[in-house]
């Protein structure tokens, strides 16, 4: 507090009530931007929606799963995932998990991909393949179906870089399941959490 | 009369108003309190709940059944509300034949998220799963494993990773 707050001169005690009023506006201050900093350390932006209504994907097709769902925790100004212009700058960690199971047939071995990428704004949202123009920072999982009835779940997590308004992350799915379409059921999740600013090194 | 900052509300004196030994009491104390919330943002910042657990392997698994995994550390109670992002890795050996593996991370009883595995030919290899769970104080969080094929399986290789990522205050 020392750094805040000066103390009086004997021959300025006329000033107290001043002081005193400059005291409490300057311990505000600093009292404010402290609490500020901590509570943002405390409280990332972090948004965790469930996925409802994503259509069925057919074989060899990639579905932009991000579009359809629903938000069920938010606590910033980020309150839709599939909303660009919400996304700020940053260090984020995302992930997506979702459960894949085919309508019909099954294609037994085939494949499943699961894509998370960072989309520049202006970009479009059907890229046919990955990568591709306007996508970067690219991770994928790939798991093959063993057909014993239960379907496929999916995980993956990326620490991602925004560095411009509207980049926001996305995420695809793929299969290779000719039998039939698959169904993502409702339930699934995309989270993302806030690590922190996207710091520039500077060299000297 | 006495004014108060727009924030906090600190109260401090205006012209013509009697200064005393108690306005000046006042104002510390307010200032004093208001610094010990400060103090626990800063606790909640620095104290930040994490779980990390390599857990001894697990026998006996039967193929067809969901099963859940109980070795120590493989059950984390939650102490604060928050988001938390959870990680677990594994590896089911000893079986006779395998034609896949799931794992899902549960909160209580109810499945959040989970990995497949298709061990065609019974290859058998080390995997990893991530999500999220939000959770209260009192929830678990702990994997299950259901697997395909014919004997009896180990689960091995577990490494269950918490992190607390928001506290919900």
């Amino acid at each position: 507090m020392t750094d805040c707050v000066a103390c009086l001169d004997p021959q300025n005690y006329a000033a107290i009530a001043l002081k005193l009023q400059e005291t409490a506006i300057h311990a505000e201050e600093c009292i404010y931007a402290l609490e500020t900093s901590l509570r943002e350390v405390t409280n990332p932006a972090t948004i965790i929606a469930t996925t409802s209504g994503v259509p069925n994907s057919n074989a060899n097709i990639l579905l932009n799963v991000t579009i359809a769902n629903v938000t069920t925790y938010a606590n910033s100004a980020l309150t839709s995932y599939a909303t660009a212009t919400q996304w700020t700058t940053g260090m984020w960690q995302v992930g997506m998990n979702l459960t894949a199971t085919a309508t019909g047939a099954v294609t037994d071995n085939s494949y499943r991909e699961l894509y998370v990428a960072v989309k520049a704004a202006d970009i479009t949202l059907s890229p046919a393949a990955l990568p591709y123009p306007g996508y970067s920072q690219i991770s994928m999982v790939t798991v093959t179906e063993p057909n014993t009835g239960n379907g496929v779940d999916m995980t993956i997590s990326s620490v991602v870089a925004l560095t411009r308004a509207e980049d926001q992350p996305v995420f695809f799915f793929r299969h290779g399941n000719t039998g039939s379409a698959m169904a993502i059921a409702n339930g699934g999740q995309l989270w993302a959490t806030r690590l922190g600013d996207v710091t520039s090194l500077r060299v000297v | 009369m006495p004014a108060n900052t727009p924030i906090y509300g600190f109260t401090y004196p205006c012209n013509g108003d009697p200064i005393s030994v108690a306005v000046f009491q006042a104002l510390a104390n307010q200032i004093d309190t208001r610094l010990q919330s400060v103090q626990l943002d800063e606790n909640y910042a620095l104290g930040r709940h994490v779980h990390i657990a390599s857990i001894a392997n697990q026998a006996g698994i039967a193929p067809g059944v969901e099963t859940p995994l109980t070795n120590a550390g493989a059950v984390y109670t939650v102490v604060d509300a928050g988001i938390y992002v959870v990680s677990f890795g594994f590896f089911l050996i000893n079986t006779t034949t395998l034609d896949s593996t799931r794992v899902r991370i549960r909160r209580n009883a109810t499945p959040n998220f989970g990995v497949t595995l298709n061990n065609n030919a019974n290859n058998s290899y080390n995997t990893n799963c991530v999500g999220v769970i939000q959770a209260v104080p009192g929830d678990t969080i702990n994997p299950t494993v259901l697997w395909v094929g014919t004997g009896v399986g180990t689960m091995a290789n577990q490494r269950l990773r918490i992190r607390q990522a928001v506290r919900i205050v």
